[in-house]
């Protein structure tokens, strides 16, 4: 089966080089190919409880939020992240996109942050399904998840393009 | 008050790890560590000169009097450490009391209280800390203990090595996105009265020397910006300084101890220094200048590392290079006489990194230092070759 792909006019469907982060939080619809590997689809989406406030959110900001480069969301909350487990490739796929940086390197960001007082390391869920429950335990919570758990439990505050953000 | 501080971070550490958890609406515990276990072989170089060590010799950490020396073999103790760190909070983590110990092969794994201090967040962008903490006179001086967190098996020497690491007092920070930027911005003051000084006894003064350091007035701040691909990083930071050797010191006329030097001149300092790192696509370049200037005194110190690597998978193989210079100054102290530069040493390393999973790594690196001080200056280090094995993770 193809996938079919419907993009802004103007876009570019293979990678770019050079990328600033640009605006793909809106307007890019992709139907998934059945053979692609369960949690493998080409998009991630940053989540927030159904019942938080709207929210729209940048890729740059995403990475920085997941990095600890910022504590709090734009209008001044602070943040509690969800990460998925270390298992999951799902994972090293959000920090390559909304970060440039491996899972590994993340991880190695935030024991700096941990173990000098700057900041407390995103909650671990055991997958999607527990991404979502624990977005919808606190207003100021973000997570992330494939396109396979996303369903209307959760509000996409951003939607991150695979290997479109890796500037080279 | 030292002993107070230890006692009391060790009981926190305790009650962090056999309480971890949460109580209705009752403190949080936690409780985490970090281990780093280094083999090093020195693989050749000069004789030197530096007190009553036995070179070639390579000082991985001056602070710790962490140095590897000529004897042949493994050495395990100058860059092995286990770190455990414990916290408290309340208020729904508003207010927070953190302690770390340090347990490092260097001291023969004596425990150290590196730092206990309570935190209370004003807000979501405000933080206030007052207590024992890391001095951050450079990038990476809040994780120089976590291996994990660095390219290297151990960090910069000629950048990184210091006298203190940290200071007793308070710091506030304030983090927030400004105009497209995550910035972060440190203000500190505080003071540091260190017994038995690892720095001077492998810069100078020998092994059995004991020299108390006083880092008094230290006022200062940084400030990290980031964007997509780039970070800077500036700090300053100024203070009154003063070394006080107490026992004895090495004599490199005699090459053997002689009478204590006593205390020094009390003296300003002001540390100026600039990180840029960038981070784009599988690049990886880490870049940072320090100087320092002692009005009143009769010498300079400028030191530099730039880092380069790139990123393949699990893998991080990297390029470094690290220099540093004392720079004498002679203007007015011998008028017309050129500046003279009697300290200067520069290192190339060759590192390789590899992800074991994403808390724990491996590292293999290659040291090759060169000292190109005046031939009359002592400590004098000579040339050394060092290859080092590093294990490291949290946990």
């Amino acid at each position: 089966m193809l996938a079919v792909v419907f993009e802004m006019p103007g876009k570019q469907k293979t990678r770019m080089s050079f990328l600033r982060r640009q605006q793909w939080c809106h307007g890019a619809i992709f139907i998934a190919m059945l053979s692609i590997s369960p949690g493998l689809s080409a998009e991630i989406f940053v989540v927030a409880s159904a019942a938080s406030p709207p929210l729209t959110l940048q890729p740059g900001q995403v990475g920085d939020l997941f990095m600890g480069k910022l504590l709090s969301l734009p209008d001044g909350r602070p943040v509690q992240l969800v990460d998925q487990p270390e298992s999951a490739p799902l994972r090293n796929e959000f920090y390559l996109e909304a970060a440039n940086k491996s899972a590994a390197q993340a991880r190695a960001q935030w024991a700096k942050l941990y173990f000098t007082g700057r900041g407390i390391p995103p909650r671990v869920a055991e997958g999607s399904k527990e991404v979502k429950k624990l977005v919808n335990s606190s207003p100021n919570a973000l997570g992330y998840i494939d396109s396979s758990a996303l369903d209307d439990s959760v509000r996409v505050v951003c939607v991150l393009h695979k290997n479109s953000n890796r500037n080279e | 008050m030292t002993k107070i501080m230890k006692t009391a971070g060790l009981a926190l550490l305790l009650a962090a790890s056999v309480c971890h958890g949460a109580e209705p609406g009752g403190p949080e515990y936690s409780g985490s560590g970090f281990l780093s276990v280094v083999a090093g072989k020195m693989l050749g170089g000069d004789a030197g000169n530096v007190g009553d060590y036995n070179c070639p010799c390579y000082v991985s950490d001056y602070a710790q009097a962490a140095i590897y020396d000529g004897r042949g073999g493994l050495q395990f103790k100058p860059d092995t450490k286990l770190g455990l760190q414990g916290s408290i909070s309340f208020d729904d983590q508003r207010f927070s009391l953190t302690g770390q110990v340090v347990s490092r092969a260097a001291h023969n794994g004596g425990m150290d209280l590196e730092w206990l201090y309570v935190s209370y967040k004003l807000n979501s962008k405000v933080t206030l800390q007052a207590g024992r903490q890391r001095l951050p006179l450079f990038y990476y001086s809040d994780a120089q203990d976590i291996g994990v967190s660095l390219p290297w098996t151990h960090l910069p020497t000629w950048l990184y090595g210091w006298q203190a690491v940290n200071y007793n007092g308070v710091k506030m920070r304030y983090q927030d996105e400004v105009g497209g930027w995550a910035s972060m911005f440190n203000l500190l003051a505080g003071s540091e009265h260190l017994r038995d000084s690892g720095y001077w006894k492998v810069y100078g003064n020998g092994r059995q020397s004991v020299t108390d350091v006083n880092w008094t007035n230290i006022v200062g701040g940084d400030l990290t910006l980031s964007k997509d691909w780039f970070e800077t990083r500036m700090v300053y930071i100024q203070s009154h300084t003063q070394d006080i050797n107490k026992n004895a010191a090495w004599d490199y006329t005699t090459l053997s101890y002689g009478p204590p030097a006593g205390a020094g001149p009390v003296a300003e300092q002001k540390i100026y220094g600039l990180t840029v790192n960038v981070n784009y696509g599988n690049w990886q370049s880490y870049n940072e200048f320090i100087y320092i200037n002692h009005p009143g005194l009769t010498y300079k110190d400028f030191s530099q590392n730039v880092a380069l690597g790139y990123r393949m998978g699990k893998w991080l193989p990297m390029v470094t290079w690290g220099h540093y210079r004392g720079t004498v100054v002679t203007t007015g102290v011998l008028p017309g006489a050129p500046a003279s530069t009697p300290n200067s040493q520069a290192t190339i390393a060759l590192s390789l990194r590899y992800d074991l999973t994403p808390s724990s790594d491996l590292k293999l690196q290659y040291d090759d230092t060169h000292d190109a001080s005046d031939p009359g200056f002592n400590p004098r280090y000579g040339r050394s070759r060092l290859l080092t094995f590093a294990f490291d993770m949290t946990f």
